[in-house]
C-alpha cells in the first residue's frame, strides 16, 4: 500500500472509511513510520481544533420556555408583511384612482342642453337663431367650461 | 405535535443556540436565530410534515439564516464582548478576559477561511458524520474529508503563527 495522503488520514481517524480500507490503512500505520508521524501530526491538530473550539462554550442561563415559541407561531395572516404590503398597494391605487378620475370625464364639447340653457338665459330663442341663420360662437375656458356665447347674425354684427 | 415538539427544544435548544454564538459570537443574534428556527420548525410539526432528523434539519436552518442575515448587512458583526460567562464562577476576570480574548482571536481566524471551510469545521466539531455535513452544506460526501483536512490545517496553522503564545 502506498504512503497516506493527509485527507486519508483525516478520514481514517473519523471512521469514514470502509472496513476494509480501514483495516489495510491500520496496518500500514504499524509498519510505516512516515505514516505514523503523519498519523500522530493529524490527530494533534484534530484535538487542538475541539480544544480551540471549546471557547465558544457559552453556558446559557436557562432554556426559554417553550410557550415562547409556540405563542410567537401563532403569528395572524393580516400581520404578515405580504398581507400588509397588498393592503398598502391597493390603498395606494384607490387614492390615486379618486384624484385622476375627476379628470377622465370631462366632455370636449358644449352639450347641446348647455347650449339651450345657454340661449334661453341671454334671452335667445334658438329656434329663431337657426332661422335666421345666425351663426352661434361659444367660448370655453381650458376646463371646457362655457364662459360666453353669442351669436352673429348675416350682417356680423355681433348681438350679445 | 406539541409533546414532541417540546422534546425536541429541551433536546436541542442549547446546542443549537450553541452552534449560533459560535457563527456570530453574539448573544442576541444567537437567541433570534434559534428562536427563529424552531418557530420554523414549529409550523413544519403543526403541518404534519415528519422530520427525521430535527437536529440536522435545526442546524439547516441556523445555517441558512445566518447566511441570509450576513448578506443582508455586509457590516461587520460587533462582538458583544459581555457574554454569558459561567455563572458559577471558579474563574478570576484575569481567566475570563484571557478567554474572552482567545476566543475572540479564535473568531478572528475562522472568519479569515472561507465560510464553506468555516462551517465544515463546527459542524465537524459538532459531531456531524461526512454525509451529514454533507448533505447540510450541499457538497459531495467525497469532497468533505478533503476540504476538513485542509481547513483544519489551515486554522491551526493560523492560530499557531500568529497567537502561539495563547495556546501553549
Amino acid at each position: 500500500m502506498n504512503c497516506l495522503t493527509r485527507e486519508e488520514t483525516q478520514k481514517y481517524i473519523d471512521n469514514e472509511l470502509s472496513a476494509d480500507m480501514h483495516n489495510c490503512i491500520s496496518n500500514h500505520i504499524k509498519s510505516c513510520d512516515i505514516c505514523k508521524g503523519l498519523h500522530s501530526e493529524v490527530l494533534k491538530d484534530v484535538k487542538q481544533l475541539h480544544k480551540y473550539l471549546q471557547v465558544f462554550q457559552v453556558d446559557t442561563e436557562s432554556i426559554p420556555p417553550v410557550e415562547n415559541i409556540i405563542n410567537a407561531q401563532k403569528t395572524s395572516v393580516f400581520t404578515t408583511p405580504v398581507f400588509i404590503k397588498s393592503i398598502a398597494a391597493i390603498i395606494l391605487i384607490l387614492v390615486t384612482l379618486s384624484i385622476l378620475i375627476p379628470y377622465f370625464d370631462k366632455p370636449d364639447r358644449i352639450t347641446e342642453s348647455e347650449w339651450i340653457v345657454n340661449n334661453l338665459l341671454n334671452d335667445n330663442d334658438p329656434n329663431k337663431q337657426w332661422n335666421d341663420n345666425q351663426i352661434l360662437i361659444t367660448i370655453t375656458n381650458s376646463s371646457d367650461e362655457l364662459v360666453l356665447s353669442f351669436a352673429l347674425d348675416n350682417s356680423d354684427k355681433i348681438n350679445k | 405535535m406539541v409533546k414532541d415538539f417540546e422534546r425536541t427544544y429541551l433536546k436541542f435548544y442549547k446546542e443549537i443556540y450553541q452552534f449560533a454564538f459560535s457563527l456570530s459570537l453574539s448573544a442576541e443574534d444567537s437567541s433570534d436565530l434559534s428562536q427563529e428556527a424552531f418557530i420554523r420548525l414549529l409550523k413544519e410539526y403543526n403541518k404534519g410534515v415528519t422530520i427525521e432528523n430535527p437536529r440536522a434539519w435545526l442546524y439547516k436552518v441556523i445555517l441558512n439564516l445566518w447566511r441570509n442575515e450576513h448578506n443582508k448587512s455586509k457590516k461587520q458583526k460587533t462582538k458583544n464582548l459581555h457574554i454569558n460567562t459561567p455563572s458559577t464562577d471558579h474563574n478570576t476576570p484575569e481567566r475570563n478576559f484571557l478567554k474572552i480574548e482567545k476566543r475572540d482571536l479564535i473568531f478572528d481566524c475562522m472568519n479569515q477561511l472561507s465560510p464553506i471551510e468555516r462551517d465544515i469545521i463546527l459542524l465537524y466539531h459538532d459531531g456531524f458524520s461526512y454525509a451529514e455535513i454533507a448533505e447540510l452544506l450541499d457538497m459531495r460526501t467525497t469532497s468533505v474529508g478533503t476540504t476538513l483536512s485542509r481547513s483544519i490545517k489551515k486554522l491551526t496553522t493560523k492560530l499557531k503563527a500568529k497567537h502561539h503564545e495563547l495556546f501553549d
